[in-house]
């Protein structure tokens, strides 16, 4: 395995009492693509908010590119500048066009990233650079909202269920344009889900199960370069 | 930057019905408030303009008002007092009085009169002079023959310099000299007429039912004593300008507090209408705010986006509610003049740029306190339960 991008170590989180979390651990290569699958409750959520620094851990660690994130300050600029995040919904602005959200989101990025129109144009959304994205259909929004990932080049892309909400065709649509911008920007993708169909796609390295606040692996993935270890310690894939 | 008008922009376009009416209510506001304020200002330039032109700094007269008591002698009633003789004599002889000027009003029945009668006036040419009256057209009394006419009196008799013109029960046609200006006196429905041909005419030889009092500037101190000295004869009457100014200062002082306390009774409710609004919108976007937050944008930044949006519904509301303010500034000065018991002439809403600059800048301060509660809830709501809410 090549050096983890991201490394999760002892990772506990409890709402109100209730542990969610309980000493999670994972190991996600540089420009790999992991899945972590879990039933609705489980948890999954509030681990890609730690990810994102919208949730404080209770104990653990999570370094990315070696350094601890948790102990970082300006988690706005970190997200900004390393992360890429896609939702469920996708929460575009409604009054804006499609490529004045991309530009919007360019706007305040420090590093430049890919273009908007090229961002358009390889999710096959150029012909509607110029709608709103409130009157896109939900599969065009969902599109939209993953090349707004990819606008500051990110490290790191994190997608909380980007899929729940789309039929068949749609859904591969969006992860097959997901990874593929992934692939050109060498980001590593964290995907959650709870849908087995999601987890059936090629392009997944490594499969974590989230289950009573432990990752664990789910399947043994060709090519994979990750690795999930049960609570308390490394473990190789 | 430029998304920081664009967006807040697009938003306006987009809830255009919700963008009106707050743009309509804060207009309404800025109108009222505007309107109040530019109203006290120039009610108290006119009153002040008026008691200048007043010219005489005591108004001798006989007892009652002459006025009323015209009123009542054509209904009937006691007819009209006139001063004792000797009074005009015995003023011009003070020390203290550098001019009199004596008049004579007399009321003649005249049912083409809203008020059913005609009032014509005795004067000396010097009333010009000390009353500061201006003429809309021809000559003043002395300097042409014949009348001079009020400025209502002129309208509703439509009459100009140079016409004929018969006072009700005299046969014999008069000429219009002159037309005075407006001075949003009584004067204004008056027939004015020298005082020895007034007196002629209506067969009242040397009767006088009032006389200004100029004092020299050097003598004001002496004023008191003059006006005691003449209020305490028993058919005499004496009105100082003074406590006439006083009166109207104390009415202008009640004015100006009913309307500090309208003006901020109004602001305070465009403030909470506005504030209301923003709340409402930042509401319906929280969780939208909270995913741009979540995607790297700071909450400086959208909380200058939501300020602009602010901007954005108060400036044009504020410059409508101007406008309508100037453009509606003589109907409203004098429907508001219509409740107070004194009316003066010229314009009574006086809107100069420092007060429009003022409420401009009072009302882009209220916006923008009035927003400040949603930007505060945007900033520091948890972005994660947002995002996590009914998904």
């Amino acid at each position: 395995m090549s050096v983890p991008v991201l490394e999760l170590s002892d990772l506990s989180k409890s709402w109100a009492g209730v542990p969610v979390l309980a000493d999670a651990a994972l190991r996600v290569g540089s420009g790999s693509h992991t899945l972590i699958r879990g039933a609705s409750g489980s948890g999954k959520s509030t681990l890609l908010g730690i990810l994102a620094r919208l949730v404080r851990p209770d104990a653990g660690a999570v370094r990315l590119d070696g350094e601890d994130i948790t102990s970082l300050g300006g988690a706005t600029r970190y997200r900004r500048e390393r992360l890429g995040l896609v939702y469920q919904d996708p929460q575009l602005v409604d009054c804006l066009t499609s490529i004045q959200n991309l530009e919007m989101t360019a706007a305040i990025q420090a590093r430049p990233g890919p273009t908007p129109d090229s961002l358009l144009r390889r999710l096959g959304l150029l012909h509607r650079r110029h709608v709103r994205a409130g009157v896109l259909s939900r599969g065009e929004r969902q599109r939209l909202a993953v090349a707004r990932a990819f606008v500051g080049r990110p490290r790191l892309v994190l997608a909380d269920e980007p899929t729940a909400s789309l039929d068949p065709e749609a859904r591969d649509h969006v992860l097959d344009e997901l990874f593929g911008l992934a692939g050109d920007a060498g980001a590593t993708v964290l995907m959650v889900s709870h849908d087995p169909r999601v987890g059936e796609h090629v392009a997944f390295q490594q499969r974590v199960g989230l289950q009573q606040g432990r990752l664990h692996q789910l399947a043994p993935s060709a090519g994979s370069d990750a690795s999930a270890r049960p609570a308390g310690g490394p473990q190789p894939c | 930057m430029k998304f920081l008008l664009l967006w807040p922009l697009a938003n306006l376009r987009q809830h255009r019905w919700v963008s009106v009416t707050v743009i309509a209510s804060v207009a309404a506001v800025v109108f009222v408030v505007t309107t109040l304020a530019g109203f006290v200002r120039g009610y108290e330039a006119a009153v002040a303009r008026d008691v200048d032109r007043m010219g005489f700094d005591l108004l001798v007269t006989a007892r009652g008002c002459p006025y009323e008591a015209a009123t009542l002698m054509l209904r009937g009633g006691v007819g009209l007092r006139y001063m004792p003789d000797g009074v005009v004599e015995r003023l011009a002889a003070d020390p203290a009085v550098a001019a009199t000027h004596p008049t004579l009003i007399h009321p003649l029945r005249d049912p083409d009169s809203p008020s059913g009668m005609a009032l014509v006036k005795g004067v000396t040419p010097r009333f010009r002079e000390a009353r500061r009256l201006a003429m809309a057209d021809g000559a003043w009394l002395g300097e042409a023959e014949g009348v001079v006419l009020g400025f209502e009196a002129a309208e509703l008799a439509q009459r100009h310099a140079g016409d004929a013109f018969l006072l009700p029960g005299l046969d014999t046609p008069l000429v219009v000299a002159g037309v005075l200006e407006r001075t949003g006196s009584q004067l204004d429905g008056t027939v004015l007429m020298e005082l020895e041909e007034a007196q002629a005419r209506f067969g009242l030889p040397g009767r006088l039912t009032g006389v200004g009092v100029q004092v020299h500037p050097q003598h004001r101190g002496a004023l008191d004593a003059l006006r005691e000295r003449y209020d305490n004869e028993a058919e005499l009457q004496v009105i100082a300008l003074d406590t006439v100014t006083a009166a109207l200062r104390a009415a202008m002082e009640d004015l100006r507090g009913v309307v500090t306390l309208l003006t901020g009774v109004l602001g305070v409710l465009g403030a909470a209408l506005l504030g209301n609004t923003t709340l409402l919108r930042a509401l319906s976007e929280h969780r939208r705010h909270a995913a741009l937050r979540a995607v790297g944008f700071p909450p400086l930044w959208i909380g200058a986006a939501m300020l602009v949006e602010t901007a954005l519904l108060v400036g044009p509301g504020t410059l409508l509610g101007l406008g309508l303010a100037v453009a509606a500034g003589g109907v409203s000065g004098a429907r508001l003049a219509g409740y107070l018991p004194y009316a003066p002439a010229g314009a009574l809403v006086q809107l100069t740029p420092v007060l429009a600059l003022a409420v401009a800048g009072a009302a882009l301060l209220l916006g923008s306190l009035s927003t400040l509660p949603a930007v505060l809830r945007m900033a520091t709501g948890d972005v994660h339960a947002a995002l996590q809410a009914d998904t």
